[in-house]
């Protein structure tokens, strides 16, 4: 599929079937996903991946009623996949390293559809969520760039009718 | 043994394939195309469908591009990078500034949702930086401290709640650059048991 296409059709995840994503697969995707510009070659991210021994201990940090996209995926979600990035006290560092985890995150999403894989990342500030950081083992001097949640697309769902995409004669565009 | 166990995807290919462009030939761009590029990479969406409250300027006339490199030059001084460097270095910057085929200054208006607004604002980059790509449109992010210096604030016309997220130097190129290897993924998992 060429990226044009790609781009037009790929959309956040939002139901998945229970067909398990096998683990060659997933480091193949990453494998993949880690060529994303990072700045001095940093690479600053890192991977958490939550087992299912794990995953209920996870839910239960997460109150449902002020994060419910969030509690969804942690439920739904086959594969659930945790990005963390150094939060560094150098502000220009930690920027660019969250951007370069955002990079990866894109690379993901768009390699997973290709597969047939739907990604939901879900995105907030967590650093109040502090059981949520602690039972995912993400570190003090860390923050979360994503969590993630990979699965095969319910038929239905890949070409789901959501809301109309924002007309993009809507972007904001100045020309010098 | 074989490090893959499928032939490549296409995508797969150009997320590779993709590298940093830095120098670029002087062909110039069709901003039309370029234009295009970034709504279709704009309007793709990665995690809703709130859309970031994102300001682009594509700068890629000869006048517009004094306009800008002049603004940015200004930052560099104000920052004292050049300030005790002689005149001739400023004009070879300047030179090299102008040389550069277009300048795309994003924007972002900062809101509740900061981090996520931003986060949607890098993937939209990044996957307009894909769609260049494979279109042989090369490019390089900028995001040096400079560019939070008030006279960029002023010179670009930013509002008081809004931020300059980066700058994109954009063009064609002759020959990209080898490819810097990657830690693999391996290296960098935890599983959470
Ligand atoms: C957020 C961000 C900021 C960057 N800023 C710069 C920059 O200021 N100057 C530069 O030469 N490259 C910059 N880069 C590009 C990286 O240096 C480049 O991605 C890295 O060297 C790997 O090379 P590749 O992109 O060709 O794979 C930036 C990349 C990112 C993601």
């Amino acid at each position: 599929m060429n990226m044009t296409a790609l781009l037009e059709q790929m959309r956040p995840a939002r139901r998945f079937t229970d067909r398990p994503i096998a683990e060659p697969l997933l480091l193949e995707l990453l494998n993949d996903a880690v060529w994303a510009p990072t700045h001095k070659l940093r690479e600053a991210w890192r991977f958490i991946r939550i087992t299912d021994s794990a995953r209920p201990r996870l839910r239960t940090t997460v109150d449902s009623s002020r994060y419910p996209a969030l509690a969804t995926v942690l439920k739904e979600a086959p594969l659930l996949l945790i990005v963390a990035v150094p939060d560094s006290p150098n502000s220009h560092v930690a920027e660019d390293d969250f951007a370069a985890a955002c990079c990866l995150i894109q690379n993901l999403q768009l390699l997973a559809w290709e597969q047939g894989i739907g990604m939901a990342w879900e995105l907030a500030d967590y650093s109040r969520c502090a059981s949520l950081l602690a039972t995912a083992q993400v570190r003090e001097d860390e923050r979360i760039a994503g969590v993630l949640g990979l699965g095969y697309f319910a038929n239905d769902d890949r070409n789901a009718d959501l809301p109309p995409r924002p007309d993009s004669t809507d972007l904001q565009v100045q020309v010098w | 043994m074989n490090e893959y166990s499928q032939p490549r995807s296409g995508i797969s290919a150009l997320i590779r394939d993709r590298r940093t462009i830095r120098s670029f030939t002087s062909d110039p761009l069709d901003r039309a195309e370029v234009l295009s590029q970034l709504y279709a990479a704009a309007s793709a969406v990665a995690t809703d469908w709130t859309q970031p409250d994102a300001r682009y300027i594509f700068v890629g006339s000869d006048d517009g591009k004094r306009r800008a490199a002049a603004i940015i030059m200004e930052a560099y001084r104000e920052q004292g990078l050049y300030r005790f460097l002689p005149d001739k270095l400023n004009r070879v910057m300047q030179e090299r500034l102008a040389r550069i085929p277009a300048y795309l200054i994003v924007q972002l208006r900062t809101g509740a949702a900061a981090e996520r607004d931003l986060a949607s604002v890098y993937a939209a980059l990044h996957r307009f930086t894909l769609l260049a790509w494979s279109r042989d449109i090369g490019l390089v992010w900028n995001t040096e401290p400079i560019l939070h210096k008030p006279c960029i604030a002023q010179g670009f016309g930013l509002g008081n709640d809004q931020r300059i997220v980066c700058i994109l130097y954009l063009g064609r190129f002759a020959k990209a650059p080898k490819a810097k290897r990657r830690t693999p993924a391996q290296d960098k998992l935890t599983l959470l048991r």
